[in-house]
């Protein structure tokens, strides 16, 4: 009875490691895979759709490029990744599938810590639409996340709050008018 | 569970007291320490730790010493420190000394999964009280070199190992190595501000006129206010 549970975990455990996990970042690093091509098909309203996903990767393990292909085989989506000398994103770039120009330039900033401290998205003409700012407490746990749109003006906070032991208790959003417009409490029992 | 976790923990250090305190040419330390920190910000962070050394197979105060100290972590891999100490230390006529201790500590430590590895250079100056004295001493530089290896098994277990190597400086009786220790700590964290730790250390003395062994336990409180 024993052996016939486990081989039951066991199998399970093999069906959703392959269906959901099929590459995980570490997969992909541990055996040195330099590019993925996966492809998928669907039936939607009766008709059959392929996607075809092409990831390419660094020998580090991460992903330098993306590219997804539509039934035709032509490029919807088109995405390009760098990193610093650490393994961090520094920028993540979208560009146009036909014509290669880049559409918009998402920037990543790191504190001496490695913790991301400020995104910028910017448009294909250099023009930022969006900045996120973070903030960490002493412990380096996230506090407060604020989004601003084009001309610094405040979208919203998210702010976090944390137990004793370190784990997040609250974490609260506010709009520009400092409205709630979101809040998450957890409780734990230890 | 719990209770026969708690067990082994006190058989483990009851085994090192015993087998430590048998060995009477050789001496039983402990040391009973409180440690106060304050983070500042991410980067700068003060310290204060107060220590007692009882010897004699723990029968006697040894020593007795207040530290303060402040920190940078430069990075998530460095960070530097420096500390003052007073110690008040008993000497062999039984009479109380008063030292002074200013060290400045280097640290690397490097996470891998749960294992912590830590190198820290320390370098020290000690100094002699009461400089008018007849029995003046110049002041003795130390650089120690000490590497530690921990384990977190989980957020309030941890356990760790440690061996440190003492290169006097000045000394020109002791060119070399002078003094080994090795340890191993359990840490037991409450929270992210309180925790205990209890330490078993060996001081090895080499290249002395008299090579003393101590077996220090130490039980350790730390607070982050």
């Amino acid at each position: 009875m024993m052996a016939y549970r486990f081989f039951l975990v066991f199998a399970i455990g093999i069906f959703f490691n392959n269906a959901i996990c099929a590459q995980t970042e570490a997969q992909i690093k541990s055996r040195k895979i330099r590019a993925v091509v996966s492809q998928s098909t669907e039936l939607k309203d009766g008709v059959l759709s392929t996607r075809t996903e092409c990831e390419w990767y660094d020998r580090k393990g991460n992903i330098l490029e993306r590219k997804i292909f539509n039934n035709d085989s032509i490029c919807s989506s088109w995405k390009k990744f760098s990193y610093n000398r650490k393994g961090l994103i520094v920028a993540d770039l979208t560009l146009n599938p036909t014509s290669g120009d880049v559409k918009s330039t998402r920037e990543f900033f790191y504190n001496r810590f490695d913790d991301e401290i400020l995104s910028t998205l910017k448009n294909s003409t250099g023009v930022e639409e969006e900045r996120i700012v973070t903030s960490y407490d002493a412990d380096g746990k996230k506090t407060l996340i604020t989004k601003y749109e084009t001309g610094e003006k405040l979208v919203s906070r998210t702010s976090f709050i944390y137990d004793n032991k370190g784990m997040m208790i609250s974490r609260i959003t506010r709009n520009s008018k400092d409205e709630v417009i979101s809040e998450k409490s957890i409780k734990y029992t230890y | 569970m719990e209770i026969n976790q708690r067990f082994l923990i006190f058989l483990f250090f009851s085994s090192f007291v015993w087998s430590s305190s048998s060995g009477q040419q050789k001496d039983f330390v402990t040391m009973p320490q409180l440690a106060i920190s304050h983070d500042f910000n991410a980067s700068v962070y003060a310290e204060f730790f107060q220590q007692a050394m009882f010897y004699e197979n723990s029968s006697e105060l040894w020593m007795n010493s207040s530290d303060i100290g402040a920190g940078i972590k430069l990075n998530k891999a460095f960070s530097t420190e420096l500390h003052y100490r007073n110690i008040t230390f008993k000497r062999q006529n039984n009479q109380f000394e008063n030292r002074n201790l200013i060290y400045h500590t280097l640290t690397y430590q490097r996470k891998v999964g749960k294992l912590l590895l830590s190198i820290r250079n320390r370098t020290q100056q000690l100094s002699f009280a009461e400089h008018f004295n007849d029995n003046y001493r110049s002041p003795r530089w130390y650089d120690r070199v000490r590497l530690n290896l921990s384990y977190r098994y989980n957020y309030y277990w941890s356990c760790g190992a440690n061996g440190e190597l003492f290169f006097p400086l000045n000394n020109k009786d002791r060119t070399g190595l002078d003094q080994y220790r090795i340890g191993t700590s359990l840490t037991r964290r409450f929270n992210n501000r309180l925790s205990t730790a209890a330490t078993y250390q060996i001081q090895q003395q080499v290249g002395r006129s008299g090579n003393n062994t101590f077996f220090v336990l130490g039980l350790q409180v730390n607070i982050q206010i």
